[in-house]
């Protein structure tokens, strides 16, 4: 009997490493790819629902699509009233992996984990380690099952199973919560019910018993979302809480109807799935599927009342705001110079925040701005969507020359911007730190509101892109290191009452104030060659006749 | 902040006092600034001797004072900042975009 304890144990084991080890490897296999399968097929209803079988048969879990789907609607790339039909459809592709488990494929687990597991130990072909890691997850889960099965068989029977079998009505309840716990420790409404549906096979549940645990896992998965989403707000909650309303109602419904067909001998899932499948894991399946499908029909009928509902309890957060795209959408990609177009808009749009982060380090700062941590967060959102739009562009071999050469530039004003915000970011933390010395109150109010006129001068240039703007920021971020360098001086001679610490602070934040209008003329020349290319003229460097007074006059 | 204007010859020149700052009425200045070049006189001096203060939007006004009264075919130059003044016109580029003068003399001479 210990050895058929050890089995299940063991098989178990397996069997939730192999899901996992293949959740894992589907997911970075496919991550970008599948988000941007996901954001150019939504819109129709009969595209959601093939998008969200194959999604969710992919990665096994529509908790794991839900959280893809909230990513996608929190940044902009997908609206929340496309992602939940998805969501609705990710529940039945699950139940795939729930027919192959009840099949008999003894042969073939056996073969599919000795290939991939000496496929992963001797690391080749390297290049498919990734999907020979989800073939071994596969086989793992198969093998895993394989031994449930075996060490369940002889559990069947000691006399307290039988005990629980025979009086299987008293336990209805508790094997819906059993499904509900089940869930929430496994993580996955899938491989619970394989777990319930193996046991079952072995004459450790009955059927009626198994149905339950599977009904329960909707309440399981609806609790695991309610769980994590503790702190989660805005649009990521909207898609949450579809997720938790509809696995509930899903859960509490087929309960209902359970005990209607038990007690009220009302022919319902039960009588529908033996007229059907002929083994007992073939039935629960088959209840599995229909359970998934109903829960899905009912969520993507509702999905627009939900929707209206969800955004007004739970409208879209002052962080999403700022995190979501407002012009790049996945559809643009078809067109490269449209692309392009809308790129530029949003670098203008990312730019123009870049003063608001140095309100963050004034002593009186105004209520309405956002912190310069959560406009950094936003900005590494956006930017690293932009980034990936534009290295997808490159691939594009059907470019014409002119369009090339727009997206080089593109590229190179991108790694600028994120550049300039960088070091506005750091700017900003040091002068902080900086601001709590007394004596350096004067100093830092000058280079505060320094480098915000000049950030105000570039947000300027950006958006109008008109010569005499762009010329104004290329003469006030002038070459300045003369000047730079007597600051250091005069901050060296000042500081001396200093620790070390402070007065390193204070000489980053010299640093750091030259090296943002070094990179403020930069983006000035790369804006002026812009604006000559689009006028088809050649760019005239000129400066103000002030530079020459200002340069031989003598600093205070 | 308190403004004041007066003539000497052909140049309209403008005595700030206080602070140029936005919670301050910044934009007072460019008003000036405005009604001097609607009323023909597009050179324009900006006194700065007694202004004690200025942040990122006093020098925004300062910059857009500079840009109009440069599209008027005039000229707009400021004089006798104090050193915390010069510091931040330094700092933010103005001194080599604007002519800044130690004394009036020397800046209406200029003109």
């Amino acid at each position: 009997m210990l050895e058929s304890f050890g089995m299940l144990l063991v098989g178990l084991g397996l069997f939730v490493n192999g899901s996992n080890l293949l959740s894992s490897n589907l997911k970075s296999l496919t991550s970008r790819r599948f988000r941007l399968t996901l954001t150019k097929y939504i819109g129709k209803p009969w595209k959601a629902a093939i998008i969200g079988i194959v999604s969710s048969a992919v990665s096994q879990s529509s908790s794991v699509i839900t959280f893809i789907l909230a990513g996608l609607a929190s940044s902009g790339m997908i609206t929340v009233g496309n992602a939940l039909p998805i969501w609705s459809w990710a529940n039945v592709g699950s139940a795939i992996l729930v027919a192959l488990a009840v099949s008999d494929l003894k042969l073939a687990a056996l073969y599919l984990l000795g290939i991939a597991s000496l496929s992963v130990a001797f690391n080749k072909p390297v290049r498919y380690q990734r999907f020979m890691g989800a073939v071994y997850g596969v086989g793992l889960l198969f093998f895993g099952i394989q031994l449930m099965k075996t060490g369940a068989t002889p559990l069947a029977n000691l006399d307290a199973i039988k005990l629980v079998i025979s009086n299987g009505s008293h336990f209805y309840l508790i094997a819906f919560l059993v499904g509900a716990l089940l869930r929430l420790f496994i993580q996955s409404s899938s491989t619970a019910s394989i777990i319930a549906i193996t046991l079952a096979q072995a004459n450790l549940l009955d059927a009626q018993q198994t149905m339950m645990i599977i009904f329960g896992t909707n309440v399981g998965s609806a609790a695991t979302v309610m769980l994590l989403s503790g702190n989660i707000k805005g649009t990521t909650r909207q898609i949450v809480w579809f997720h938790m309303i509809f696995d509930f109602v899903g859960g509490a419904l087929f309960a209902v109807l359970f005990y209607a067909e038990i007690y009220l001998h009302v022919p319902l899932v039960m009588a529908l799935v033996n007229r059907f499948a002929r083994t007992l894991a073939g039935q629960m399946a088959e209840v599995y599927l229909i359970n998934r499908l109903v829960v899905a029909l009912i969520s993507a009928s509702c999905s627009s009342i939900a929707y209206n509902f969800l955004s007004r309890v739970s409208p879209p957060t002052q962080e999403e705001e700022l995190t979501k795209l407002h012009y790049m959408h996945e559809h643009a990609m078809d067109d490269p110079d449209l692309s392009l177009d809308l790129i530029e808009k949003e670098h203008a749009r990312l730019f123009s925040r870049f003063p608001d982060y140095l309100e963050s380090a004034r002593n009186e700062r105004r209520a309405d701005l956002p912190d310069y941590r959560l406009l950094n967060k936003a900005f590494v959102s956006i930017s690293t969507e932009l980034s990936a739009f534009l290295a997808d562009l490159m691939k594009n071999k059907d470019m014409d020359s002119i369009t090339s050469g727009r997206l080089l530039n593109l590229i190179d004003r991108n790694n600028l911007i994120i550049s300039i915000e960088k070091n506005v970011f750091q700017f900003v933390q040091t002068a902080r730190k900086a601001s709590e010395i007394r004596s350096l109150e004067m100093m830092l109010f000058v280079f505060i509101e320094g480098m915000d006129s000049l950030q105000h001068a570039a947000v300027e240039a950006m958006e109008s892109m008109r010569v005499e703007e762009i010329d104004l920021l290329l003469t006030i971020t002038f070459d300045r290191s003369n000047l730079m360098e007597q600051m250091r001086k005069e901050s060296f001679n000042e500081g001396q009452s200093l620790n070390n610490q402070d007065r390193g602070n204070l000489f980053y934040l010299i640093s750091l104030f030259e090296r943002g209008v070094w990179l403020l003329n930069k983006l000035g020349r790369s804006l002026k060659k812009l604006a000559a290319e689009d006028t088809g003229t050649e760019p005239e460097w000129s400066v103000e006749p002030a530079v020459e007074h200002a340069l031989t006059m003598p600093l205070d | 902040m308190d403004i004041s204007t007066r003539s000497v010859g052909q140049v309209a020149v403008i005595d700030l006092h206080g602070s140029l700052i936005l919670r301050e009425n910044a934009d007072e200045l460019f008003d000036k600034v405005a009604a001097f070049i609607a009323s023909g006189s597009a050179q324009i001096l900006v006194n700065l001797s007694d202004l004690a203060r200025m942040d990122s939007y006093g020098i925004g006004i300062i910059i857009k004072s500079f840009k109009t009264t440069k599209s008027a075919g005039g000229h707009f130059k400021l004089t006798s900042p104090s050193s915390f003044v010069r510091q931040l016109l330094t700092i933010s580029g103005l001194m080599t975009l604007l002519e800044v003068f130690d004394s009036e003399s020397a800046a209406i001479a200029s003109f």
